[in-house]
């Protein structure tokens, strides 16, 4: 039985690394070779560098979308997004929502507002629910650059996924910076509960009206670039 | 009385759109909800709301 005590990344993590070095698993000397898989156990990836951490896509947003559609490949058993420069058409932050049956449908219930819950979020008291995964932010025509970096665990049989964020953007109407972050999963307390299991699409998207199937807001994401990377499973 | 929502996206990096045949009551109730969250963050007054409630 594995120590699941044990941090998520053992090794590969020093004070002062770059992010390219953070990614590689190189700074410090150290291989941050053992991630948790999707069903919840150690495991070590069988390639993809010394942090196991492979590119699945990258591109950007050349004309306005309403939403950005992610497929998990089942071969992975950890993600991560780091997008550059969101801009969306309204003064408004950003959020995801999960889909467990390949992008049909997105757990999201837009009426009660609970189907995320956040255990860890910058600046707030208490866990608070929402019925998207928020992810902080004002993204609304800021003139400098933004990132958004997301790390997701998809889940599995009887587990749920888990999103944990940190943003950087500047706020226009404060103005100033922002830095958020936090972690959330799927409620199982909310009026309707999720049911457990892997995730199979992301679905990010300004916050808008709060729902995801789709998105009604007509807010837009107008600029961004992301980089998609995943950890095959051995 | 029923809308037409098209939204546009993408999906895996290619063009992806959604259309969803929504109740406009249902639309008015989530823009009051948003409305009402926004105003929360940026310290206007205004009613609570579910969506920063406390975590149940």
């Amino acid at each position: 039985m594995p120590d699941l005590t044990t941090p998520l990344l053992v090794e590969g993590k020093s004070a002062g690394a770059s992010v390219a070095s953070m990614i590689r698993g190189s700074a410090g000397g150290g291989d941050a070779t053992k991630y948790l898989d999707g069903a919840g156990a150690l495991s070590t990836p069988a390639g993809g560098g010394a942090s196991g951490f492979v590119q699945i896509s990258s591109g950007s947003v050349s004309t306005p979308v309403e939403f950005l559609d992610f497929t998990l490949p089942d071969d992975y058993s950890l993600f991560s997004f780091v997008f550059f420069g969101l801009t969306i058409s309204s003064e408004d932050g950003f959020g995801v929502a999960v889909s467990r049956d390949g992008g049909n449908s997105f757990d999201c219930d837009a009426d009660n507002a609970d189907t995320y819950f956040f255990t860890f979020a910058m600046g707030r008291a208490a866990p608070v629910s929402n019925s998207l995964c928020g992810l902080g932010g004002n993204l609304s025509g800021t003139t400098v650059p933004s990132i958004l970096n997301a790390s997701v665990l998809p889940g599995g049989d009887g587990t749920f996924p888990l999103i944990s964020y940190r943003s950087d953007t500047w706020d226009e109407v404060l103005p100033g910076p922002i830095t958020d972050g936090g972690t959330g999963s799927l409620n199982p307390t909310a009026v309707v509960p999720p049911t457990a299991g892997r995730a199979t699409t992301l679905r990010f998207m300004p916050f808008g009206r709060g729902d995801a199937n789709p998105p009604t807001s007509g807010e837009h994401i107008t600029a961004g670039a992301w980089i998609f990377l995943g950890v095959p499973t051995p | 009385m029923i809308t037409t929502v098209v939204s546009t996206g993408m999906r895996d990096g290619k063009p992806f759109s959604i259309t969803a045949e929504i109740d406009s009551d249902v639309i008015a109730r989530r823009e009051a909800a948003a409305a009402a969250r926004r105003a929360q963050k940026t310290g206007a007054p205004a009613a609570p709301t579910p969506s920063e409630k406390p975590g149940s």
